[in-house]
């Protein structure tokens, strides 16, 4: 199954997978194949429990019935991760299936994902909080309690918490294995997620580095050096793995490579080979022989297109996205450098909004959650790796005092009594809400492009909710934002996240509205007319082509261009406009191989220029290794090519 | 269940008494005015009433302020903008004390 929301699982089959599992058509044994639909999965889970739901939320809240449904109909950031976590326990329970194997989301969201049953136990336990008042007024009345189909539900998603996240750290029954590339990035992003799951204590099995270069078949210069840069990432992962420290008792996290075909495997035959290699071939570390040239070296690129001039337009917001992997994040500091550079009285920030950043490993630098300088970049760039963490904390924070004064006004002097209503709202603030980092970025858009507030002071509550530090850049602001986004599918969920926040926060505002003559609206009222406004602000932002567009970023595979034309048509859908295509790592060397490779490719660019139609499309070249730092990454987008 | 129902309809009915009590105090003629704006500012934004139905609330509103301020401080005032009248909390206080706090004022 995958739990990707934007799946490849189908590409790589080679069939057309939905949200119900179908027969993959083996000679020997049995293979369901799923892609998920989150929006169906979610609804099939909610469908039985609706009704208990919103008892649960009418007794526990002085919310009436018709708030209730009105919430209940809302669409639910992070619905991925809720969705894959809901599969795969009815798939694990499913007689049918012995096995599951489960092709998750790109890193940073399936770290997010795997911490969600520790969340979903707090929900349990907000309900159990909702639940409590209840029970206490009906057994000061009847002097009794009968246990009922609300307090069923509560155990139910105790219980379900509790084996999930038990079954996950448990290695006779779950087996978690990374894949990675030999690439300093990818390595680099391997070993924070070995850490952080090690943190979690949910065990790695295996670590399978793909697409390796094999010998060529004559001597070939680029092919030698592509080797020996991958060799060398080899041994950084291997020794940094080795160097992590093991829990008694858990088995070290096993090494294998699998070697790089000349067109991608697609299609069962193709997929049972790198099967058998999954099985065989072991890492074995090696540093390499001979040295390597200094500096970085640049692929042939197809002898197509225009050099030099490639126009990246400077927007107000450009964000770069595409599939994993494929080299967002070094396409982005790129660009960001390329504009700080030209235009040095623009404030320039690159932003990345990707929970796995890497753009410290792609400048060579430390970087942080405050914007800062990086030594060798234009004076006039600031650099940040959202922390969604600590911004929602501190929004959180903002919210839960005008929550407590709202209740304290109720509190005072009534004879109603607030104590567990106040206890429910506290519980429900500590949740930290699956879609975090979508949020996050959302709310830090919002922020950043707040010039000072024209509202009649309630700016002023939405600079408050900004990070502290924040406070002096909104003021003046910041020209253009180069943003790094998560890979494709959280991309998207990232364009749709103002519309929802948007709905929830109207929601919200009209149940205030509501109850304005019993509570007042305060505080917390003026912070969510802050917020809608500002959001609403945010959309047409988004959807303005002169201020917002989108670069996409791809491969000269199949695959990524496969993910390429359902990203630009969903693009398409919320009014996106995209600045441009850009094919990278393209271009290979002499050998029979490469040139076989490069033939490829071309066919691949050419179906791409097709399938994009009148959209300005670049190639950069494949560098070894990788550009790292301002003068690397100069030289190399000097190397791009304008095709369109 | 009813029982309870009618216990807290009685606890806001309590709450409602002392808005209702408290209408001549000055101090909470002030604060309802300016949750009122702020109150219109939403339904705006919530697409309930238009532009031009919140101005004229809007106008309402800033005028009896005004009013309010010149019986206060009997001076002649100038018009008062929106802006003067920021909207950031209220602290009205529904316990029997008449005399509660002033509202906080930035």
């Amino acid at each position: 199954m995958s739990t990707d929301p934007a799946p490849s699982l189908g590409d790589a089959l080679g069939l057309p997978l939905g949200g119900s599992p179908r027969r993959v058509p083996l000679r020997r044994g049995s293979l369901h194949a799923v892609e998920i639909n989150p929006h169906q999965a979610f609804q099939r889970w909610l469908r039985p429990r609706r009704s208990v739901l919103e008892t649960i939320a009418l007794r526990g809240t002085w919310l009436d019935e018709s708030d209730v449904r009105q919430l209940l109909r809302l669409s639910l950031p992070g619905i991925d991760e809720i969705a894959a976590l809901l599969e795969m326990l009815r798939f694990g329970r499913s007689r049918k299936y012995d096995v599951v194997v489960v092709d998750t989301a790109p890193t940073g969201h399936t770290l997010r994902m795997l911490a969600m049953p520790a969340m979903l136990s707090v929900v349990a336990h907000v309900f159990e909080d909702m639940q409590a008042k209840h029970r206490a007024m009906v057994e000061a009345l009847r002097g009794a309690w009968l246990v009922d189909e609300a307090d069923a539900l509560i155990r139910e998603l105790t219980t379900d918490a509790q084996r999930l996240a038990g079954f996950l750290r448990d290695s006779e029954t779950t087996e978690l294995t990374l894949v990675s590339l030999p690439e300093v990035l990818a390595v680099e992003e391997t070993i924070d997620a070995l850490c952080s799951l090690m943190q979690s204590q949910i065990p790695v099995a295996h670590v399978v580095v793909n697409r390796v270069t094999l010998p060529p078949p004559q001597r070939c210069g680029w092919c030698d050096v592509r080797r020996r840069a991958e060799t060398d990432a080899l041994a950084t992962l291997a020794s940094r793995v080795d160097a992590l420290p093991v829990p008694r008792g858990v088995l070290r996290v096993r090494l294998s490579i699998v070697g790089s075909r000349e067109s991608e495997p697609v299609g069962l035959r193709d997929l049972r080979q790198v099967a058998a290699e999954l099985a065989g071939r072991a890492l074995v570390p090696r540093t390499s022989r001979t040295r390597a040239p200094a500096g970085v070296q640049f692929a042939r690129l197809p002898a197509t297109g225009l050099s030099g001039s490639h126009q990246i337009p400077a927007a107000r917001l450009l964000m770069f996205g595409g599939k994993g992997g494929v080299g967002k994040t070094t396409c982005a500091a790129a660009a960001a450098l390329d504009i700080a550079a030209a235009a040095p009285h623009r404030r320039v920030l690159l932003v990345s909004t990707d929970p796995a950043h890497s753009l410290a490993d792609v400048l060579g630098s430390a970087i942080s959650d405050t914007p800062q300088a990086v030594p060798d970049c234009p004076g006039n760039l600031r650099v940040r790796e959202l922390d969604a963490a600590r911004a929602f904390e501190s929004m959180r924070e903002r919210y839960a005092a005008s929550v407590d004064s709202l209740f304290d006004r109720l509190a005072r002097g009534s004879s109603f009594d607030a104590a567990y209503d106040r206890r429910v709202m506290q519980d429900l603030f500590a949740l930290a809400p699956p879609g975090l980092d979508e949020l996050a970025a959302v709310l830090n858009l919002v922020a950043l492009l707040s010039d000072g507030g024209t509202d009649h002071g309630t700016g002023r509550a939405l600079r408050a909710a900004a990070a502290d530090g924040e406070r002096r850049k909104v003021r003046r602001g910041f020209d253009v934002i180069v943003m790094d986004t998560a890979p494709t599918g959280h991309a998207l969920r990232l364009l749709e996240m103002p519309e929802t926040v948007q709905d929830w926060t109207k929601a919200l505002m009209s149940i205030l509205l509501k109850y304005q003559p019993v509570m007042g609206i305060g505080e917390l009222g003026e912070a969510l007319l802050s917020l809608s406004r500002a959001l609403g602000r945010l959309r047409a932002l988004l959807s303005n082509a002169a201020e917002a567009q989108f670069v996409v970023v791809t491969r000269a595979a199949t695959l990524p261009r496969a993910e390429t034309n359902r990203l630009l048509r969903r693009l398409r859908v919320l009014r996106m406009r995209v600045a441009a295509v850009v094919v990278n790592a393209a271009g290979a060397g002499t050998c029979s191989r490469c040139r076989s490779t490069e033939r490829r490719e071309r066919r691949e660019i050419a179906s791409l220029a097709v399938d994009t139609q009148r959209l300005p499309l670049m190639l950069a070249p494949a560098a070894v290794p990788p550009p790292v730092g301002a003068r690397a990454l100069g030289t190399w987008m000097q190397q791009w090519r304008t095709i369109r | 269940m009813f029982i309870i129902d009618s216990l807290l309809i009685g606890g806001l009915r309590f709450v409602l008494d002392k808005v209702a009590a408290a209408a001549d105090s000055e101090l909470n003629d002030d604060t309802a005015l300016r949750e009122q704006l702020l109150a219109a500012q939403m339904r705006v934004e919530l697409g309930e009433i238009t532009q031009q139905e919140f101005e004229l609330l809007e106008a309402d509103i800033l005028r009896r302020l005004r009013e309010l301020r010149e019986q206060r401080q009997g001076s002649h005032e100038s018009a008062l903008s929106s802006s003067d009248y920021e909207i950031t909390g209220i602290e009205a206080s529904f316990e029997g004390d008449e005399h509660a706090l002033p509202a906080r004022r930035r």
